[in-house]
This record gives C-alpha cells, sequence and structure tokens, in this order.
C-alpha cells in the first residue's frame, strides 16, 4: 500500500482543495453501522438493561485508524406504542473490550410515544454525539441500555402496526441502530 | 491533468488524513417545501415530489461503495393524534423497486393544530455493486385510526391553515461512501 504526506493538495490550477487543517473537523475515514430490525418488548420498568443483541451486547465497535480521531457516534431507536404512552430513556457507553463498555458519555436520549385509546404507533428517535478523542488506535466498543419510565415504561423496540393492535409486527421494517463514524483530527 | 493513485494520505504527524475506505466521496440532496397533506388512512401511497417520485439519485463513482441514506420528514400536527410510517425503496437503474431498513415513524398527539415534528432517520446501506444510477423514494402509509399526512405544514397559531410558517423542508440525502 502506498501512502502520500503533504500538507496540502492542489489542483492543477493551483486551487488548494484539502489541508490538514481545513478537513481537521470534517472528514470521515471510515463509517461502521450495527442493525436490529427484530420486535423486542419488555415490561420492566425504571430498571437499567441492556439493549438487545448488537445494541446492548457490546459488539458493536470500531478500529481507529489514528489514535488522535473522534468518533461520532449516531443511534437511531425506533419506539413502539402501546395505548396509552410509552416513555423510555437510553443510556450510551463505550469500552476498550467488548466485555468492558463501562464508560458513559453523553450521547443519551430519551423517546415518547402517546397515542390515547389507539395501539400500534411508531416514532423513530435520533441522536448524535461527537466524542472527545480516546488517544487509541485500537478497537472501541459501544452499547446503548435503556431504562423504561416507572409509570409507562414498557418497551415495544421496532414494533409498528398500521391498525390499532398490540401484535408484535415490523410492518415497515424498520430498523434500531449504532452508526459509528471515524473523524479526523490531526 | 496529472493522477495520482494511492489509498491513503498522510498528514506531516502520520495521521491518516484521506483513506479510500469510509470517506465520503459525494453527497447529493433532494428537498421538499411544499405542504402536502393526504387524509388517505392504511393505505399505502408515494411521498410528493422528488421524496416519492424515484427522481432523487446518486450514481456510485465507485462499484463497491456503500449509501449512507439519511431522510428528513417533517410532519404537522392537527387535533387530537397524527402517526405516519415511512417506506424507504431503492432501485438500480430501470429495475425494480428494492425495501430497504431506513424506515423511520412519526407520531403526533395534542389537542391543538399547528405544531410540527421533525423525524430524521440514518441507514448505512449495503454495497450496491453498481456504479449505475441508484434511484430512492419514500412511501407513507397512515395509521387506520388518525393517519392523516400534513406534511411541512405547521403553524405557530392553533391553526389547521397549510402553512409553512418557519420555511422547513422534508429531504432525502445521500452520501457515497467508499469502501
Amino acid at each position: 500500500m502506498s501512502s502520500v504526506k503533504c500538507a496540502t493538495i492542489q489542483n492543477t490550477s493551483g486551487k488548494t482543495y484539502v489541508t490538514s487543517i481545513g478537513i481537521q473537523a470534517g472528514a470521515i475515514l471510515q463509517v461502521q453501522q450495527y442493525s436490529y430490525t427484530s420486535v423486542y418488548e419488555d415490561t420492566v420498568q425504571n430498571t437499567e438493561q441492556n439493549l438487545p443483541g448488537v445494541l446492548g451486547d457490546g459488539t458493536a465497535s470500531i478500529t481507529l485508524n489514528n489514535t488522535k480521531s473522534r468518533i461520532l457516534f449516531t443511534a437511531v431507536i425506533q419506539n413502539g406504542q402501546e395505548d396509552t404512552w410509552r416513555g423510555n430513556f437510553y443510556r450510551t457507553y463505550y469500552g476498550f473490550s467488548s466485555g468492558g463498555v463501562t464508560s458513559q458519555f453523553f450521547g443519551g436520549f430519551g423517546g415518547l410515544s402517546y397515542i390515547a385509546s389507539n395501539n400500534g404507533g411508531l416514532i423513530t428517535n435520533i441522536t448524535e454525539y461527537l466524542l472527545p478523542c480516546l488517544n487509541t488506535a485500537s478497537t472501541v466498543y459501544f452499547k446503548m441500555t435503556r431504562t423504561g419510565h416507572a409509570n409507562g415504561g414498557y418497551i415495544h423496540l421496532n414494533q409498528n402496526n398500521t391498525t390499532n393492535s398490540t401484535a408484535a409486527n415490523n410492518q415497515i421494517s424498520c430498523s434500531s441502530h449504532i452508526i459509528l463514524k471515524e473523524i479526523y483530527a490531526p | 491533468m496529472s493522477t495520482l493513485i494511492t489509498n491513503q494520505i498522510l498528514d506531516r504527524n502520520n495521521n491518516i488524513m484521506l483513506k479510500k475506505g469510509g470517506a465520503v466521496v459525494q453527497i447529493q440532496q433532494y428537498t421538499y417545501n411544499a405542504v402536502y397533506e393526504n387524509s388517505t388512512q392504511n393505505s399505502e401511497y408515494d411521498m410528493p415530489g422528488v421524496l416519492g417520485d424515484g427522481t432523487a439519485t446518486i450514481i456510485p463513482i465507485h462499484s463497491n461503495s456503500r449509501i449512507l441514506f439519511t431522510s428528513v420528514m417533517q410532519c404537522g400536527s392537527e387535533t387530537t393524534w397524527r402517526q405516519n410510517y415511512f417506506k424507504t425503496f431503492y432501485k438500480i437503474g430501470a429495475g425494480a423497486w428494492t425495501q430497504f431498513n431506513g424506515s423511520s415513524a412519526s407520531v403526533l398527539y395534542t389537542d391543538t393544530n399547528g405544531l410540527l415534528y421533525s423525524n430524521k432517520n440514518e441507514f448505512l446501506l449495503t454495497s450496491l455493486s453498481t456504479t449505475s444510477s441508484v434511484a430512492f423514494k419514500i412511501t407513507q402509509i397512515g395509521h387506520a385510526g388518525g393517519g392523516f399526512l400534513h406534511l411541512n405544514q405547521n403553524n405557530v397559531t392553533n391553526s389547521a391553515a397549510a402553512n409553512n410558517s418557519v420555511g422547513v423542508h422534508s429531504s432525502i440525502t445521500l452520501k457515497e461512501i467508499s469502501q
């Protein structure tokens, strides 16, 4: 593999279109995605639990190219609804081994879906957080947990029905997922 | 014009500044800012304009690239509740539409009119192994009990008028990610 070291890249007219400073906050070096499409339901409220599958088992990972890189974390959670309301909170963690994803960061968010006397609704929640530099070129692992509100915190992840139904369907084939982007930082 | 072929470019401190795998090669965006309303429920419809007519396209530069699909749906409300689902499809060239897992949904419940909720979703497709034009579209299904759609509609007063008072747009954004 060849490598070119430079401070700027110019076209043949001498116009600079890439500089190491100019792309400091913007260059994406890689994108990874971990997707979960099954319907997952849980009636535990006010207790923190790992989300199912790749969302919460610590296998969502990215191996950084540079120790100075930052990670742009994106989470998409599809919050299904059953009469009357469902309120869930999501915490976000990273770590340097799959079994050691224990460092919480401020990527947390909440999802609220409310329809009186009807079922089957869904709301898409997305959040994005740029982590500080983690000073590693190793693999960084992520997971999410959820805590249901004490009064209405059942979760119906990816569940949706276009009629008044509580069936465990994903009619629109939605996905809840984690997207990880490595952001260049010199 | 000369061409320099390499797999990655380093800065003077040996940090990888650009590399082939993972770079955003191009971005295309298609926006729709008119108010669109549909009172049909529990039936699937193409979204209006560029959101649903198949003209939102990207031509990958590399055949093994992946496409990062982003949708923003601005869903207006009228009393009492509105629940809409949005399904996502792509097709290569003149091929058939294929659904992918970029679907999203919006729910609003309020006893007043004029409110708006912005829904965003992002999904990284697998490589489509093509350098032909890839088209995208979104379809809409309203919940059987409260599925009217008021796309881009918003009023800062208790009004059900078809206004886009704050100037929002619903959009599809397509990014080619090299591998």
